[in-house]
């Protein structure tokens, strides 16, 4: 008799404790937000998979946006096949179950949304979408490439002026420690911050609007889903048409039809929700038969 | 589940810990902060030492000074215990503001009837023995409190005196401490290559630097990619310092030695400290690129606060 559960329910159900370590482990050098000094030992050399400011006084990695956009800027131009060849490689192997277990952006959009006030479907605003291709391409790609000062050196633009990670992860904690910090703080301040709350009260009322709209790294690693190696299979025989998944799904995903579509985090609720148990996740090579999971 | 749950958040947690005892000693206070566990090397010990040393002789010259005083009214003990006896709780609180030396005088003052002409006479010299004894005392006590400011106004890193370094300019030419003696003022900006801000500040840097030399002051800069002497890296600095038009010093050091410990835990870029002729850093770090007006108005206000002090 099959287990009432298969692993794939308790990997869906866990989530949010995945999130919680993954955050910590992002940002492990919990000291360094008192003494409001920046890890800079070798970790900082590997980037982490999710959008997790290099500037966090607790970072144990580098965030990969920030990091391609400090090597493409740099005066002297290289593109950065390190960064690129690892952000593929984690496309290849996870997918957007980065954006869905291990960002902890991602994960302080989830809780945002926990808390209780009217709730909005995006269902409506699928071309919002497309903004995060254009933020990737443009602020991250080309500008810091193409906008340079007169030594040839560009500024990481989407940090600079749009990603709200950096404020709540760097600038907030900081400047609370550091009163020259506090000292210079100034309009482009006030604009970061401006983001941050907008985002803040956007995820209350919307469900992860960052990542649907904004994100560089989602919209990265969106490319990814379909030739993953992590892949969300619905079993045709299994599945009852009842469209509770499609339902389920913040991410405004048809499961049944694109279980792989580019919106996806794998986050599985789809998988939580099915009456069928016709939902899970499945790693590997080749579309493999659904094999019935037995104890 | 739930227990593999909490086994895995255990570990990570007792793993974090792990970790942070780590970093403590890795991180090793590079700017070195008011905790008395940085006993790096015996050096900052000796600085420290010498502080508190020069601290302790003033407080022993007053307590010898005060010694002094005593013993003045030991020689004629009768008459001066005849003197205080005048003095009631009323009339000494009501002159606190008053020198000690005067409200002694009033005392003698408003008992005069007392004593004889030769006893009169007699404390009248050693009340102006004594004015002459509080006279020294006061300056020794202004003495101390400007070591103290000096101390209390120093940098955010709590760091007093710019530690001591040996190292060599971009030009190869060896340079060490002894430059900050050359200047009244010397302004130390750390920057590196890759910092755009900062690499567009330099001209209004070198444009400072020309204005400072007026004053006797100068402009330094550490670039802290440079620590470790890379010459590729130099090369690269040079080069930018160049095309900035930015003619001013550029030195480096070990990023081993306290002064490069100390440029290697900065964390943000452009920074500015203010270092006058004994090497002790005055008042906070600036943040930022000069070439900010209200930025460039606060350091040049310090600047002259220094040398006018001096």
């Amino acid at each position: 008799m099959d287990k009432k559960h298969g692993i794939s329910y308790f990997i869906a159900r866990f989530r949010g404790g995945i999130q919680a370590i993954a955050t910590l482990v992002s940002n492990i050098h919990l000291p360094n937000f008192i003494s409001g000094k920046i890890y800079q030992g070798k970790g900082k050399y590997v980037c982490v998979p999710g959008l997790n400011c290099y500037s966090c006084p607790g970072a144990a990695g580098a965030c990969p946006i920030g990091a391609f956009q400090a090597v493409v800027g740099s005066s002297k131009f290289r593109f950065s096949y390190y960064i690129t060849g690892f952000l593929i490689l984690i496309g290849v192997l996870f997918g957007r179950l980065i954006c869905g277990f291990l960002c902890p952006f991602g994960w302080f959009q989830d809780l945002l949304h926990k808390i209780p006030c009217k709730k909005f479907s995006t269902e409506r605003l699928k071309p919002l979408r497309y903004m995060k291709y254009a933020v990737l391409v443009i602020m991250v790609m080309l500008l810091p490439v193409f906008v340079t000062n007169v030594v040839g050196m560009g500024n990481p633009f989407f940090c600079k002026y749009l990603c709200p990670q950096g404020v709540l992860e760097g600038a907030l904690p900081l400047s609370a420690v550091n009163p020259s910090i506090r000292a210079v703080l100034g309009k482009l301040f006030t604009w970061k911050s401006g983001i941050l709350v907008t985002v803040i009260i956007l995820s209350m009322l919307f469900y992860r609007p960052f990542c649907k709209w904004l994100c560089p790294l989602g919209a990265f690693y969106s490319l990814f889903n379909r030739v993953s190696l992590l892949q969300l299979k619905v079993d045709e025989e299994k599945c009852i048409g009842c469209g509770k998944c499609r339902t389920a799904c913040h991410m405004d995903v048809d499961v049944t039809k694109t279980p792989n579509h580019a919106e996806c985090i794998r986050c599985g609720a789809c998988v939580k929700s099915c009456p069928a148990h016709a939902i899970c996740y499945r790693y590997g090579f080749g579309s493999g038969n659904i094999r019935a999971k037995k104890k | 589940m739930k227990k593999l749950l909490v086994l895995a958040m255990t570990v990570v947690l007792a793993v974090s810990m792990t970790a942070c005892t780590g970093k403590k000693k890795e991180d090793a206070d590079a700017a070195g902060t008011e905790n008395s566990r940085e006993q790096e090397t015996d050096q900052s010990d000796r600085e420290n030492d010498k502080d508190t040393a020069s601290q302790n002789e003033i407080e022993q010259q007053i307590n010898d000074l005060f010694d002094q005083e005593n013993a003045i009214f030991g020689i004629n003990s009768d008459l001066w215990n005849r003197v205080f006896a005048l003095a009631d709780k009323e009339t000494v609180s009501s002159q606190t503001d008053v020198e000690y030396a005067d409200m002694l005088a009033n005392l003698i003052e408003s008992g005069k009837e007392q004593f004889t002409q030769e006893e009169l006479a007699t404390l009248s010299a050693d009340v102006e023995t004594i004015r002459e004894i509080e006279a020294q005392i006061a300056k020794l006590q202004q003495q101390l409190d400007y070591e103290d400011e000096s101390t209390t106004l120093s940098g955010a890193e709590g760091l007093e005196k710019f530690p001591e370094f040996t190292g060599k300019d971009l030009d190869g030419q060896d340079v060490d401490n002894s430059i900050f003696s050359e200047h009244a003022v010397t302004l130390v900006n750390f920057w590196f290559n890759g910092c755009s801000p900062c690499v567009e500040e330099l001209p209004a840097l070198n444009e400072l630097n020309e204005q400072l030399q007026e004053k006797g002051c100068a402009v330094i800069g550490i670039n802290t990619e440079t620590l470790d002497g890379d010459q590729s890296v130099i090369d690269e600095a040079k080069a930018i310092l160049d095309k900035q038009g930015a003619t001013y010093r550029n030195v480096y050091f070990d990023s081993d030695s306290e002064a490069g410990k100390y440029a290697s835990g900065i964390m943000v870029f452009p920074t500015t400290i203010l270092v006058d002729r004994n090497g002790n850093i005055i008042g906070d770090p600036v943040i930022g690129g000069l070439n900010n007006e209200e930025v460039m108005e606060s350091v040049m206000q310090q600047i002259d606060a220094i040398i006018a002090n001096e």
